[in-house]
């Protein structure tokens, strides 16, 4: 296409300055992390005279960020791991397998993924405080496999329903039992389907809020974002330190999408599409 | 080497069926081939009899044993698919094992055996290689080999060559009769290629529609199709149908008026004929393009539109009016478009079918 | 496919249904049955039919929140939706790298966690030290300095602008695949007919991508209906119940006040309001013969 047009230029140009205009607040969170309170009243855009990367110290340790995110990362490896096994179980359960009132199952899980998470929240809370299970990672994790769950076995299940079906007949004439079919031919198969699930599931629970905030009070039991926002209540003018936090929190997810960002967009809005 | 009997099988996909009631017969180390037009549930009785599709109603014996509710493996089958499922995270080697695998033979002497299997298919030199670096000739050997490995009483073809280059179908086809003469195993072989049925089978099941059209032998069916659909699916070129009415009938012969030809009537021997035939009666007479003559004295005539030369042989196409073109098979150069020719028909070569499409 | 018994088959999908209905789907029937209830969250709920629902028709507050919800409709469906075209469009002139790059940049604050983002808004939008005031007074447009969050009027459009640039992105990204996935030799053949850019993208862009701006209306219709995060981090439904929307509301309701019945019922209304524009939408959503 022709780019040279002085029309084109500066659509291009307009362009690229709502772009970095978009992602500014994140370069000033960086940047006032760095900085000193004294550096702070010299204005927002003016460099500090020395990175102060004792922020993030402070962030990390007397902020508790350290604590949130051990918290954010032992709840999300098991929600991961949970939500895909058990999601490829199920999967292929409805992509091959006969089932008893299976249009009937299914409507359930559609259900789950039509109803928002606060249309639940007050039973949700009730049925933990009933467990005893308030303030433990338990609450954190079982009710986010649950949201998880029909996205993963749907997912799981289209994905499976697109590999060539002569495979998963030529493994049963080969004579494997469905779980062999399973476990010897569909599972190896379906890396690129778990990868992109597992992104998916990163990125629901890492940023998740409703769940953490009503069914964990325990400072020793936030996450990420819970914490960042009892902490702005504790200290509402450190913003160095709030926004080291930040930047904290915001960084596992901003690496994993520089990493992953081709995969992420056309994940979630193909998904969206469909 | 077992037969299989089929009794009122019938396969429905909801209110959809696919194979009504239907008796089938198949001999202990016969090749058989299932030839039909795509959707005449040709795939789906290769299926049934797999153990990949449940019956709806019916009975499926094996070597004499009632098999209809037994799954795959329990039946001593193997499957050939078309797009030969070869498990593409698993070298040459591990798809020929998997069968034995997954029957719980111990690795060495399953790798023993599909090594072996490998070798007899010309395969050694891949035998670690996965499936996406192998053209689609080896592809479709490691197929076969994954169904040799098993040696099974029967084994089971879905139309394996259709995705081959013509050259490679011509060899496969070759290398499956001597497979079929070497392992002496009851073969079942699903194609809708007429050719690939003429040339491989011992006997043709033609189905249409969920039902079986005719069974027999290839030149049994070439030579007397129980009916149009059979007579006009077998052959190729196809065979001419020409409308008309019987003008006069013996036991010796039968004189039919064709439409196309102004009424121009032509003789056919009685002693095709296979049923009673009436005066007046409307009926299509049947005749391959290799049962006509350029014959200056014929009594059809013809402006020809289209040539094929194809050096040896040669067709001729001329319009019929209706869409329909007449094929004649000739010898020599020397026909040219526009050419006006008269046609004779061999009498002892022509059939007649009545209006439903039965053979008479 | 297989011979085995299909009971036999349920120990595949039970440990996904358990743990899906024990905290999913149970929790969704409760909350649809304490919806008829008055209940301070001890002892039993007591049974009271509709009055739930008769009560809320007429609650200013609940009101205050529908309307600030069909305010924010504006910020979270109306703007992401004509930017994210009009960017889409804009962008495909460019070369794909620089295409891919400029999409990574504008999807950014869409994968971000909202209430974090919430949190980092209300920094910018301080009056005093927020850089959002420090550019507008550097720029001499100081009279604009205002209290943003704090503002009876600015408080909804400035929570609501956070949304638009939160999902323009998003709606961006889906227009481009949408573009990608229309006939090249559409825009050929317009071309060839002489239509202007314009003619080009009223006449074939824009009824092309008509699956995909359902879709954006379907997610952010439903986004709008649920925002929570946003403005719990941001106002809390202040000043004054300015940027109160059902879901804050249900959230004092519940857990402020004790009202669990009361504020089941809001929930409740909010999660049928979602399912009655995911049938209207797929109601009206062209079935492309997909088997589903």
């Amino acid at each position: 296409m022709n780019t040279r047009k002085p029309a084109d230029q500066l659509m291009r140009a307009v362009l690229w300055l709502f772009a970095i205009l978009t992602v500014a607040p994140f370069a000033l969170l960086v940047l006032t992390s760095l900085k000193s309170r004294e550096d702070l009243l010299a204005g927002a855009f003016v460099l500090p005279a020395r990175p102060h990367f004792e922020n993030y110290v402070s962030a990390w340790v007397d902020g508790l960020f350290g604590t949130y995110f051990l918290n954010s990362v032992i709840v999300v490896v098991p929600v991961i791991v949970l939500s895909v096994v058990l999601g490829t179980l199920c999967g292929f359960a409805f992509a091959f397998l006969k089932l008893p009132g299976k249009p009937l199952l299914f409507g359930m899980l559609l259900v789950g993924m039509m109803v928002p998470t606060e249309a639940f929240i007050i039973p949700l809370y009730y049925e933990f405080r009933w467990l005893g299970l308030i303030n433990t990672y338990w609450a954190l994790i079982l009710p986010q496999v649950g949201m998880s769950i029909p996205f993963v076995t749907l997912f799981m299940t289209s994905a499976m329903r697109q590999l060539p079906k002569d495979l998963v007949d030529a493994a049963v004439a080969d004579g494997a039992s469905p779980f062999r079919v399973l476990r010897y031919v569909i599972v190896p198969l379906l890396g690129p389907a778990a990868s992109t699930m597992t992104l998916f599931l990163f990125i629901w629970t890492w940023n998740e809020f409703m769940i953490p905030l009503i069914l964990v009070q325990d400072d020793a039991r936030r996450t990420l974002p819970i914490g960042m926002l009892f902490f702005q209540g504790k200290y509402t003018i450190d913003i160095p330190i709030l926004t080291a936090g930040a930047v904290i929190t915001l960084l596992p997810i901003i690496i994993v999408y520089f990493f992953f960002q081709r995969k992420f967009i056309q994940g979630l809005t193909a998904g969206a599409v469909k | 080497m077992k037969s299989i009997q089929l009794s009122q099988v019938t396969k429905s996909f909801g209110v959809h069926d696919v194979i009504r009631p239907l008796d089938l017969e198949i001999e202990a180390g016969q090749f058989t081939v299932f030839v039909g037009p795509s959707g005449c549930g040709k795939s789906t009785l290769l299926r049934l009899i797999a153990g990949l599709e449940e019956t709806t109603a019916g009975q499926i014996d094996i070597g004499g044993r009632d098999v209809t509710r037994l799954p795959p493996v329990d039946r001593d089958v193997a499957m050939v698919f078309q797009s030969y499922a070869l498990y593409p995270h698993m070298s040459v080697g591990e798809n020929i094992a998997f069968g034995l695998k997954i029957a719980g033979m111990p690795k060495a002497e399953r790798v023993a055996k599909a090594r072996e299997t490998a070798a007899t298919l010309k395969l050694e030199g891949l035998f670690d290689r996965k499936p996406k670096a192998l053209s689609g000739g080896q592809r479709q050997r490691v197929a076969i080999g994954r169904a040799i490995v098993k040696n099974p009483s029967i084994f089971l073809f879905d139309e394996p060559l259709s995705n081959l280059d013509a050259e490679l179908r011509v060899q496969m086809r070759q290398e499956l009769v001597r497979l079929h003469q070497e392992v002496k195993a009851t073969m079942i072989y699903v194609t809708h290629d007429q050719v690939e049925a003429m040339t491989m089978a011992e006997k043709i099941v033609v189905l249409r529609a969920g039902e079986i059209e005719q069974v027999g032998s290839p030149l049994e069916l070439y030579e007397n199709p129980r009916n149009m659909f059979v007579a006009g699916f077998i052959g190729s070129p196809k065979m001419n149908f020409l409308k008309g009415q019987v003008v006069a009938c013996d036991n010796e012969a039968r004189e039919i008026s064709l439409d196309a030809f102004e009424g121009r009537k032509i003789q056919v021997s009685a002693k095709r004929g296979v049923g009673p035939l009436a005066v007046g009666q409307s009926v299509k007479v049947g005749v391959r393009p290799q049962h006509f003559q350029v014959d200056p004295d014929g009594p059809l005539s013809v402006t020809t539109s289209t040539i094929e030369a194809l050096g040896n042989l040669t067709y001729l196409y001329a319009d019929m009016g209706s869409d329909q073109l007449l094929c004649v098979e000739t010898r020599g150069p020397g026909f040219r478009v526009g050419d006006a020719l008269r046609l004779s028909v061999n009498p002892a070569e022509a059939l007649i079918f009545d209006e439903t499409g039965l053979r008479v | 496919m297989l011979h085995t018994n299909r009971f036999g088959n349920l120990k595949y999908v039970l440990p996904a249904l358990l743990v899906y209905t024990a905290f999913v789907l149970l929790p969704i029937i409760a909350s649809i049955v304490l919806g008829f209830t008055e209940w301070g969250g001890i002892g039993m709920p007591k049974f009271v039919g509709l009055a739930n629902y008769a009560a809320l028709l007429s609650d200013p507050m609940f009101f205050k929140a529908l309307r600030n919800t069909a305010v924010l409709m504006i910020f979270y469906v109306a703007l992401p939706l004509c930017i994210g075209l009009a960017l889409a469009a804009a962008i495909s002139h460019i070369r794909p790298g620089e295409r891919m790059a400029l999409r990574m940049l504008y999807f950014m604050p869409y994968v971000m966690p909202s209430a974090v983002l919430g949190i980092i808004w209300r920094w910018l939008y301080n009056p005093i030290f927020g850089p959002l005031n420090q550019v507008l007074r550097a720029a001499g447009l100081g009279a604009l300095a205002l209290p943003w969050l704090g503002d009876f009027n600015f408080a909804l459009p400035a929570v609501g602008m956070v949304a638009t640039w939160y999902y323009v992105g998003f709606c961006m990204a889906i227009f481009m695949a949408g573009l990608q996935r229309i006939d090249a030799s559409l825009f050929e053949a317009a071309s060839l007919e002489g239509a202007s850019g314009q003619q080009t993208f009223r006449y074939v862009t824009l009824p092309s991508l008509l699956p995909e701006i359902r879709i954006v209306l379907l997610l952010t219709i439903i986004a709008s209906i649920k925002s929570y995060d946003l403005i719990f981090t941001m106002t809390r439904g202040g000043p004054a119940n300015e940027t109160l929307v059902s879901n804050l509301y249900m959230y004092q309701l519940g857990f402020e006040l004790n009202r669990y019945g009361y504020a089941s019922a809001v929930a409740v209304i909010g999660a049928i309001f979602i399912l009655v524009v995911n049938g209207i939408v797929h109601r009206f959503l062209p079935t492309d013969g997909d088997s589903a």
